[in-house]
């Protein structure tokens, strides 16, 4: 059991999202960055898939209400535990009645906006259509579909996994191993989308180009951008048609908004491009304030970049494995 | 509980300002000896062992690897490494990195002690009980 201790919201339970509920109208949800979720799954034993908290505003308490392994994957928040500090991207044990605490994302050498803690045996939470994912928009799955707040108790699960990583293990967080930049700015891969073409062509120049700023007015719905005006060569009035996360769309003031994890599945703006699924870890933790730069890809380019992300979560599985088949017995 | 050691300067001020020469300081996990070997009246200019914990003997401990790995004195996320030099430590504290491949397992102090000499060089691939640091005993 773990008991929220801060009154600041927005932190909620996700898993790796709700998938094959479109065709019902229910988006995805899940967490806004999966390899740290997944990441800090495996360090503790889970399945990938396994729920946890996300936290979005700091700082942020919680506290252990019996003996815990767990794992703090995501933004670097000098997190402490009763006060000793935490290694980031690592797994640690603790006590019942241990408080944990979350201070503000600290401006590592990989900025990020929102941590994650995973703990052993999962946040264990009803499955709603398949997941454990909070489905804000609709209030249900997750815990009571909703944010949590003071007070709220989370149940873990006590089905453990055997083969845990050493408590303390830690990994490379992707975005060091994954790099991607471009002229110093962090690059997000971007398909061009169905409406690409009836955009100026100065519009699609500046696309790629130009920075792009995250707004205050981002969120996991959606992230609002600021940076040249998009153009189209002429008015475009489309009908509400599926979209999904990662879609970008350009609504007549000419700012771009891309579509995040708790995106409506529909929307009648025209859309310059798609985020691939493979970057959306990327973006969803610039931090607001941040700027990148969107980069052209095509499909296999994207197809490459899902796989690279697959083959560094088995090597994560591989050798946190190994590491625990070799820990030397003190 | 653990001191840094601008605290250690302060309390080596105190010392000097009230014209005393000896401190010991004990707490949970901590103990700390503070012994001036400057007179009260001359400036403490210099970073002279009076301002330093005071221990005897030049006997220090080899912490060892325990497993396989690049060493890294700092998370790959900061700039700062885990310890330096003179840093008071706790049992089971890391105080360097292994990194193989995409994981991360930490060099965790064996016991409580204060850094004396990271010997192991940043980057370097270590092996099963290669020395990677030595710490004095805490006393």
């Amino acid at each position: 059991m773990i008991t929220i201790v801060s009154q600041s919201g927005s932190a909620t339970v996700q898993d790796l999202g709700r998938h094959g509920a479109l065709r019902w109208g229910v988006g995805t949800a899940g967490a806004m960055d999966p390899l740290a979720l997944a990441g800090g799954n495996l360090l503790v034993g889970n399945e990938e898939n396994a729920a946890a908290l996300e936290i979005q505003v700091f700082p942020y308490e919680i506290r252990f209400e019996h003996d815990c392994v767990f794992a703090l994957t995501g933004a670097d928040c000098g997190a402490s535990l009763d006060g000793e500090p935490l290694l980031p991207w690592a797994s640690a044990s603790a006590q019942s009645g241990a408080v944990l605490r979350f201070e503000l994302p600290r401006p590592s050498l990989a900025p990020a906006a929102r941590a994650y803690l995973c703990v052993a045996g999962g946040i264990d939470v009803p499955l709603a259509l398949g997941s454990r994912s909070t489905q804000l928009r609709g209030a249900f799955g997750g815990f009571e579909g909703r944010a949590l707040g003071q007070g709220d108790c989370l149940p873990i699960g006590a089905d453990r996994g055997s083969n845990g990583a050493p408590i303390g293990a830690g990994l490379v967080p992707p975005a060091l191993a994954m790099p991607l930049a471009i002229d110093d700015f962090p690059a997000i891969r971007v398909l061009p989308a169905a409406e690409y073409d009836r955009f100026t062509e100065a519009s699609r120049k500046a696309f790629w180009d130009e920075p792009w700023k995250v707004t205050p007015q981002s969120d996991r719905y959606g992230f609002r951008l600021s940076g040249p005006n998009l153009v189209p060569k002429a008015p475009m009035e489309m009908r509400s048609h599926g979209i999904v996360p990662g879609v970008i769309q350009v609504p007549p003031d000419g700012q771009p908004i891309v579509q995040m994890r708790d995106a409506q599945p529909s929307g009648g703006y025209p859309k310059i491009g798609t985020v691939i699924e493979a970057d959306l870890w990327r973006l969803g933790q610039a931090p607001i304030g941040s700027r990148f730069r969107f980069v052209e890809t095509d499909w296999e380019g994207a197809l490459a970049a899902d796989q690279e992300c697959r083959t560094w979560l088995a090597s994560v599985k591989r050798q946190l494995r190994l590491s625990a088949a070799s820990q030397v017995k003190r | 509980m653990t001191l840094t050691l601008d605290q250690v300067a302060t309390l080596s001020d105190w010392l000097a300002q009230a014209g005393l020469d000896e401190l010991e300081l004990t707490g949970p996990g901590l103990r700390l000896q503070l012994r001036r070997t400057a007179p009260p009246s001359e400036a403490p200019a210099s970073q002279e062992p009076a301002q330093a914990p005071s221990f005897d003997g030049a006997r220090t401990d080899m912490v060892r690897s325990l497993g396989i790995g690049r060493f890294l004195r700092a998370h790959p996320l900061h700039r700062d490494p885990l310890v330096q030099p003179d840093q008071l430590v706790k049992v089971g504290q890391p105080v360097a990195l292994l990194q193989s491949g995409a994981t991360l397992s930490p060099v965790l102090a064996p016991r409580a002690g204060i850094v004396a000499e990271i010997t192991a060089a940043e980057g370097a691939l270590l092996g099963w009980g290669d020395p990677v640091l030595s710490l004095w005993p805490e006393e």
